[in-house]
């Protein structure tokens, strides 16, 4: 019997995983991806490439992706293989905001989602913050022609500049990311023979984030620039005998899809007792028991599994209250360069607290050109689709035609800036079971319901406030012209599935992480956020309450003490990882 | 001519008729109920994508040309967007997995999908019935191409604006993604990719419309684009 098995090596898995095998309990990880053991030969720069890679699909590329039903206008980003959705995640590593958190009084405590705070304060979280931001570790964006660009436009706009890691005003800054800042040749030189580590360290500025980082060539895994978890506690979690004294190398096992958790009753609870999964390469099912189970598939998958495991469900809350940022974005077109699609993905952001916040980003061609596509506001200049509002842009809905060659003939003289809503917790937004579909090889399949047109009134307004904003930024950083996107559900920071909460009857787990409704068993993916954080990127904040739940099952489950506040954390970039991990990269290549 | 209503039985059929080819698909085509689909001349389909490149991002093909909405430079028909198009649209969905079957094949949808695309064209505009190409829907004047999308769309979420729990599922969803879809293949390497050796043939038409990478063939590893920190602040206070 192992002490614990964390399903999923995604976002917030990997943390439970390193944290407990820093204690030296035996951990087994799985994945129900691939592991990209060497991404260096395995990915691409190439866009449409790297879509096959990238993917919520098996290991075998040949295979089609896993169907999840999605009865809308939509799209969901989720990835599966080690490190999940960080593996595409932009490294946007900012806190919440203290307005989502329980016992906030400050002047605008009422602009957020009350009826579903966090069920702790905000500064009780803030030593867990500190102990992940110190381990990715998470640094202050460098600047490019295109931050410059965005800069000058919240400048104009009289925004004030944000000094500190916590977001209590209204202002922009240079993102605070899970990216390495740039050294040696890196960021200055496109020399590709220059960009070699170690002469090039840190984030050589290539603008491929979302194509998983293996930046710079030759870098140890946990020396590549962006922080997701394949880059930095997955390799931690490998070797935690080797830099931790008392520590023990977790076991990971990739190409493992668990298909059902195992509880039986006990004293008149029901209790997590093991674990199924199916080795894709074989079809074979394997089980294995646990004195603890943490669920970290993410936030449509691990709601999938709970149901599909027959798991208690007594105030069907599980599943429910998916928030998902309720995306919007605009794209100015600019006389002059903007460096679009050069440098990180998003180096720069602006903070409305009680609103959410304002993206900027660059991409490569195919993605922009997507962007231009992916619409819930018709076509521009012809239909609105219900949905026809500007916010003051030049046009809305779809571009197509010879406007949108027009607005495609210079990559370079674009900006992206995105308008992510702090949206309301609402039960209808749901994970359910699919009828419409049968199973697949690993149970029935999720469908994934957005009532995407009947949101609350605050989420809409909220929606519309950053829109507007976005085009006003955009325009004062001195667009031509503006296009708003209009977006369908773009559902890809998903939070808030297996909600934490104060109330048991709109929650699944307790203020612990631990599921209210089967003992031993805790969630530790963005599914447990209690809701969506008021807008920022949700990793971080999951990967802290991850570090949380950590100490909390180390403590409750299994007598030890904790140490977040007693201890000081060993970053993932500290040189005794690095050996550790230059001593074992060679092995992990030929397993895969 | 096609009533609204007629539309919507015709999707509603569609919807059901794709949901239910995955529990009975040795059935339904023993009994031909998937003919749509699986019969759809593979010219006329491609036809129909290619009428859908070109509404997107219209260049000097005979395609723009006819739709009256065209340029002087290559476009999506260049890229083969179309082309793409179809075959993602059939490698989406995997066939059912049963006790018995090892197949990781998918259900062709773009069939099925093209001849709800052609038979809305027939209705915005009959007289699209005849013409150059094989597919109504590319015989359309631009205007009437987004005129077919709009009634593909708003049509169909309509329902579901009025009920939520009432979904038309898989059409809704592709006819809501698929411009975007097509916008990405033809401005990705797609066309030009040689999987063999994860190289390129030659440039991609889009990386020469919009200006990417100057002349190269192969994407950088990194750019010299690093212009220090804002206000000099390599770190924030706290």
């Amino acid at each position: 019997m192992r002490d614990v098995i964390v399903i999923g090596a995604g976002g917030g898995g990997p943390i439970v995983a390193k944290e407990l095998a820093a204690r030296g309990l035996d951990v087994l990880l799985l994945e129900a991806g691939p592991r990209h053991a060497d991404p260096e030969r395995q990915w691409s720069h190439f866009e449409n490439d790297a879509s096959h890679y990238l993917r919520w699909g098996p290991a075998d590329r040949a295979k089609p992706a896993w169907l999840r039903e999605l009865p809308h206008n939509g799209a969901i980003a989720q990835l599966s293989g080690v490190g999940g959705t960080t593996q595409h995640y932009l490294g946007n590593s900012p806190r919440a905001m203290p307005g989502a958190f329980a016992g906030y009084a400050g002047a605008d405590a009422d602009a957020y989602d009350t009826a579903h705070r966090f069920p702790f304060a905000y500064h009780e979280l803030v030593p867990y913050y500190e102990w992940v931001e110190h381990t990715l570790p998470v640094q202050t964006a460098p600047m490019g022609t295109k931050e410059a660009v965005f800069f000058r436009g919240a400048e104009r706009l009289g925004l004030p500049l944000n000094t500190t890691k916590d977001i209590t005003r209204d202002s922009f800054r240079p993102q605070e990311n899970a990216i390495l800042q740039p050294g040696g040749n890196a960021g200055r030189t496109t020399d590709a023979d220059r960009l070699v580590w170690p002469q090039a360290t840190g984030c050589t500025l290539c603008g491929f984030c979302a194509q998983g980082c293996y930046q710079p060539r030759q870098a140890p895994a946990n020396l590549k620039a962006k922080r997701s978890t394949d880059n930095s506690y997955v390799p931690m979690a490998l070797t935690a005998g080797r830099w931790q004294p008392g520590g023990r190398d977790v076991t990971l096992i990739a190409d493992a899809f668990v298909t059902a958790i195992g509880a039986a009753p006990q004293g008149g609870e029901t209790v997590a007792r093991h674990v199924t999964w199916r080795v894709g390469a074989t079809g074979e099912r394997v089980t294995e028991e646990a004195k603890v189970i943490v669920l970290a598939g993410g936030a449509t998958e691990s709601p999938r599994l709970w149901l599909n495991s027959n798991l208690p469900n007594p105030n069907d809350w599980v599943g429910r209250g998916y928030t998902d940022h309720y995306f919007d974005g605009v794209i100015g077109e600019f006389d002059e360069d903007t460096g679009s699609s050069k440098g990180p993905v998003s180096a720069a952001r602006a903070d409305f607290p009680g609103r959410g916040w304002l993206l900027h980003a660059g991409f490569q061609p195919a993605f922009t050109a997507l962007l231009y596509g992916f619409s819930d506001g018709g076509i521009a200049g012809f239909y609105g689709n219900g949905h026809p509002d500007t916010a003051g842009a030049d046009t809305t809905g779809r571009l197509i035609g010879n406007r949108f060659a027009d607005s495609m003939s210079g990559i370079g003289r674009l900006l992206l800036v995105g308008a992510i809503t702090d949206d309301d917790v609402e039960a209808n937004n749901r994970v359910t079971l699919s009828q419409a579909y049968p199973p697949d090889e690993h149970g029935a399949i999720p469908k994934v319901f957005f009532d995407h047109r009947h949101r609350s009134a605050r989420t809409v307004a909220n929606r519309e406030f950053l829109t507007r904003k976005a085009v006003e930024l955009v325009r004062a950083a001195g667009a031509r012209a503006v296009h708003r996107l209009n977006m369908p559900p773009l559902i890809l920071h998903t939070m808030s599935t297996m909600r934490m909460g104060l109330d048991a009857a709109d929650s699944v787990c307790d203020p612990n992480g631990a599921a209210r409704a089967v003992r031993h068993l805790y969630i530790a993916d963005n599914s447990v956020l209690a809701n969506s954080l008021g807008g920022p990127n949700p990793t971080l904040t999951t990967q802290a309450v991850a570090t949380r739940t950590a100490e909390t099952i180390f403590t409750l489950e299994f007598g030890g003490d904790p140490w977040v506040g007693h201890e000081a954390p060993v970053s993932s970039i500290d040189p005794i990882v690095t050996q550790a991990v230059i001593d074992q990269e060679p092995i992990w290549r030929t397993r895969g | 001519m096609l009533t609204r209503r007629d539309f919507l039985a015709y999707c509603g059929g569609l919807t059901a008729a794709s949901a239910a080819v995955w529990a009975l698909p040795d059935v339904l085509g023993s009994r031909g109920w998937w003919s749509a689909a699986y019969a759809q001349d593979t010219d006329l389909v491609l036809d129909t994508y290619n009428g859908l490149a070109a509404m997107l991002w219209p260049g000097d093909d005979a395609y723009s040309l006819a739709q009256g909405e065209s340029n002087d430079k290559p476009g999506a028909i260049a890229a083969n967007a179309g082309h793409h198009a179809m075959v993602a649209l059939d490698g989406l969905v995997p066939e059912p997995h049963t006790a018995l079957s090892t197949s990781y094949g998918t259900v062709p949808l773009s069939g099925s999908v093209a001849s709800a695309i052609n038979t809305v064209a027939l209705a915005v505009n009959p007289a699209a019935a005849g013409g150059a190409f094989l597919s109504p829907f590319a015989r359309l004047p631009f205007p009437d191409k987004a005129g077919v999308w709009r009634t593909l769309e708003e049509d169909t979420r309509q329902v579901s604006d009025r009920d939520p729990t009432h979904s038309l599922g898989v059409l809704q969803f592709v006819f809501g993604v698929l411009p975007a879809l097509v916008q990405f293949f033809a401005f990705s390497e797609i066309d030009v990719f040689d999987p063999a050796t994860r190289t390129l043939r030659r440039r991609p038409v889009g990386w020469d419309h919009c200006g990417y990478l100057g002349t190269r063939l192969v994407p950088v590893e990194g750019w010299d684009e690093f212009q220090g920190y804002y206000q000099g602040r390599t770190e924030v206070e706290g």
